[in-house]
């Protein structure tokens, strides 16, 4: 391969303790990509159907793409896994420097399989791979366990990815954590690691990444930095984190509030970014080569967790433990943030599944005894911060809502089911679906459940434009018609070829002109692609992860949304009365089965299969 | 004069762009760890882009047991290859652990400013290094003192209130 890829992928196996390196095909790399691409088709290949994600047949495939570790700013990688959460395709992505330092060490790709009997970490220094003793580590926070990993190898630059106390007690939605304060957060990648014993990877590298035209690259990333410095939304990412957003979705009241009963919170001013650059924030912080900076270092500055350095809050928690949880206090936000992420755990789950458990106490369907005394009216801030301590160390309630919000609604019953707020069982985040409409086609549809990032359709929504699907004006976030489904086709494309080669979401996704992308994917790698044929590889791995989770038993039925959605017009602010129509909801999903080749039942027709080169896969159950 | 780089520690984000370029321009290779400045990182939030200082009585150049180090007129050290034996001594006594030993040629590599318009400071995208002589940075220094004391003044009383803006 001319450029992009080193070539290599390491294996290990924790039940056997074998390590072996395998050569990377080019011609799969070519129709995969890389990141969530060749992870998926790995994933897809290696663990057979109905595997229990939490047992020993489970894999993680952690990836980075032909971009990583080169100067188009990018410092991402993603990890690949059947979701504890879910039971579905999981993938989860992280920023920082740990993506990078793994292709410096010379490896486009790392499985890990099988599980080991004691507490373990991986060792990878270049071609020197070892598995070492992690017993001593086992109950470590995330911060401690890579500061005693890092003094432990006697190299402060160590770049380690661990997981916490969570991931341990196999919280279902337990993230993994590198670089301090970054984190793979979403399907529970931490609980798979934690079922295998994994307690981290430390990895060092010495070798470059060599891209196959230098000088091009130059030139593409003087363009990128042109865009990005005169684009107003990125630009407002630099100056206030990716809490920026809350000014956004506030504006259009689709702030969600009070566990989705509302989009429009009241106080919302006091959780915004500019509040938390006036209040807390001490620094902000870039990932590996990235001129945006979106992340923000805040210190506590009273109560009894004065002195915490939070590595946040990012705009999701602000979100889920703030408007979400009725809570308008930043402090507690921030004290939230940084123990969801010294436990190891998804903030966005981990907020939802307290807002859920507050509404039922709302709705007097959980009782005071039930949650272990707690009193959990709205915005009663010590109560938030026990139910994310105790989630993450399973106990009391916490160990009920540390199984999820559709888990844990099943088993409490009553009818609670309507107050989990998810899609085949991954917890929305900070976009309500009444006042965005487009999200709600992104919800539905997404392979990973309930997410926001695999389209940019949240930036549509807010009216922002997107270079990555250019647009004459901009679209109405109050509508459900045919051009949402059209964005939402062309950018789920778009966006998961971004996660495959791989690249952040803020920058490529919002900087990029689909050309641009196709232009840097051929500078690095050496393959002239086009438009045409980039937007193919994202069709492709798009219908394999449907196809995955057609084989795990997903349909129509589940592409949907909480029938709150379609019933409970939106109480107040700018979206007051705004509501899904679920005759047109359901047009909506026909006429997308229909654009992208599947039957009426959500099913990839087997011709469409055969066009995109995965006949391999066939059948499909 | 002795230029070195001034590092402004509130914008520097740790984001590493800096060792990017250097390797790049230096080596033709993204490969961080050939960067002849290397950002520093202290937890929980510390950053700190490190490269070569020029010091005035150059530990390295001292300790170099083939002479293969010198300091020119400009105050920077330059690295004669063919007598460099890769021996890392003035990279065991660099207070700054500024010097790189290049794996491939076992030369070592020191940090030369780019002949004064350093790729670097040219590309930190928040503009947090700058090339600077002492009394230059001084300079700086001295008239943001005075600015703060100047803000601080406005605030706190009346008689100076004209001056704002």
């Amino acid at each position: 391969m001319k450029g992009g890829y080193k070539g290599k992928i390491l294996r290990v196996n924790l039940s056997t303790g074998r390590i072996e390196k395998e050569n990377l095909s080019p011609e799969l790399a070519r129709k995969f990509l890389g990141g969530v691409g060749l992870g998926s088709y790995l994933l897809f290949k290696e663990v057979p159907a109905g595997t229990d994600p939490l047992g020993e047949s489970n894999k993680l495939f952690f990836c980075t793409g032909p971009l990583t570790g080169t100067r188009i700013p990018t410092g991402r990688y993603v990890v690949v896994f059947k979701s504890p959460l879910t039971s579905i395709l999981g993938w989860s992505s992280s920023a920082g420097h740990w993506g990078p330092e793994l292709k410096f060490a010379g490896y486009d790709l790392l499985i890990v399989e099988g599980a080991s009997s004691s507490p373990v970490y991986l060792w990878i220094d270049d071609d020197f791979v070892e598995l070492r003793k992690a017993q001593h580590l086992w109950g470590a926070t995330t911060s401690e366990t890579q500061r005693r990993i890092r003094k432990e190898l006697g190299d402060e630059e160590v770049r380690i990815a661990c997981i916490g106390p969570a991931g341990e007690r196999l919280v279902r939605f337990a993230s993994i954590i590198n670089d301090e304060g970054r984190a793979a957060g979403r399907c529970g990648a931490g609980a798979v690691m934690g079922s295998k014993k994994l307690k981290a990877i430390a990895v060092r590298g010495h070798g470059g990444v060599k891209v196959a035209d230098p000088e091009r690259v130059s030139e593409l990333v003087k363009r990128m930095y042109e865009v990005w410095k005169s684009e107003p939304f990125v630009r407002s990412l630099h100056l206030y984190g990716t809490n920026a957003m809350t000014s956004f979705t506030s504006g259009i009241a689709a702030f969600p509030t009070r566990n989705f009963q509302s989009g429009w919170f009241e106080e919302w001013e006091k959780l915004s970014g500019p509040t938390l650059s006036k209040t807390l924030l001490v620094k902000k912080a870039g990932c590996f080569g990235c001129p945006i900076a979106c992340g923000r270092v805040s210190v506590v500055k009273s109560g009894p967790y004065q002195g915490m350095v939070v590595w946040g809050p990012e705009y999701e928690h602000v979100n889920t433990f703030g408007a979400g949880c009725g809570n308008s206090d930043l402090e507690i936000v921030s004290i939230c943030h940084q123990l969801v992420n010294e436990y190891g755990m998804d903030g966005i789950s981990c907020g939802r599944a307290i807002s859920f458990a507050m509404e039922c106490y709302e709705k007097g369907l959980l009782k005071k005894e039930e949650a272990d005394g707690l009193d959990l009216t709205w915005g009663n801030k010590e109560t938030i911060v026990e139910l994310v301590k105790r989630i993450g160390e399973r106990r009391g309630i916490g160990d009920l809502l540390a199984e999820g919000t559709r888990l844990a609604a099943k088993r409490l019953g009553r009818g609670t089911e309507k107050y989990a707020m998810q899609t085949k069982g991954l917890e929305y985040a900070g976009y309500e679906p009444r006042g965005m409409k487009g999200m709600a086609l992104t919800y539905a549809l997404g392979n990973r459940g309930g997410c926001h990032i695999t389209t940019g359709m949240l930036y549509l929504d807010i009216g922002t434009m997107t270079w990555m699907y250019p647009l004459d004006s901009p679209l109405d976030p109050q509508v459900l018609d045919l051009e949402k489904v059209k964005a939402e086709i062309a950018l789920e494309r778009r966006y998961t070829v971004i996660e495959a080669a791989v690249l952040c979401k803020f920058f490529a996704g919002i900087v990029f002109t689909p050309s641009l992308l196709a232009s840097s994917l051929s500078a690095v790698t050496g393959w002239e692609m086009d438009e045409g044929e980039v937007d193919r590889i994202g069709e492709r791995i798009w219908t394999l992860q449907r196809m995955f989770n057609v084989r795990e038993g997903i349909s129509r039925k589940d592409d949907t949304l909480p029938e709150r959605f379609f019933t409970e017009p939106l109480p107040d602010g700018f979206s007051q009365g705004q509501v899904l129509d679920r005759k047109t909801f359901e047009e909506m999903l026909d006429t997308y089965y229909r654009m992208v080749g599947w039957d009426e039942n959500g099913i990839p027709r087997e011709e469409k299969i055969r066009e995109l080169g995965l006949e391999e896969f066939l059948p499909l159950r | 004069m002795r230029q070195y780089l001034k590092v402004d520690l509130d914008k520097c984000t740790g984001c590493r762009t800096c060792e990017v370029v250097c390797a790049e321009v230096k080596t033709k290779e993204c490969n961080p760890k050939k960067s002849l400045i290397r950002v520093t990182f202290v937890p929980p939030y510390f950053f700190l882009p490190i490269n070569c200082q020029f010091c005035d009585r150059p530990p390295c150049v001292s300790s170099c047991p083939e002479s293969a180090l010198e300091v020119d007129e400009k105050h920077r050290i330059r690295v004669d290859p063919k007598k460099c034996i890769g021996c890392s001594w003035c990279l065991n006594v660099c207070p700054f652990g500024a010097i790189v030993l290049d794996e491939e040629t076992n030369v070592v590599r020191i940090c030369d400013l780019c002949n004064g318009d350093p790729e670097c400071v040219k590309a930190c995208p928040t503009n947090a290094l700058e090339l600077v002589t002492s009394e230059l940075a001084s300079i700086k220094n001295r008239f943001s003192a005075a600015q703060k004391l100047l803000a601080g003044l406005i605030s706190s009383s009346g008689i100076l209130k004209e001056v704002k803006g």
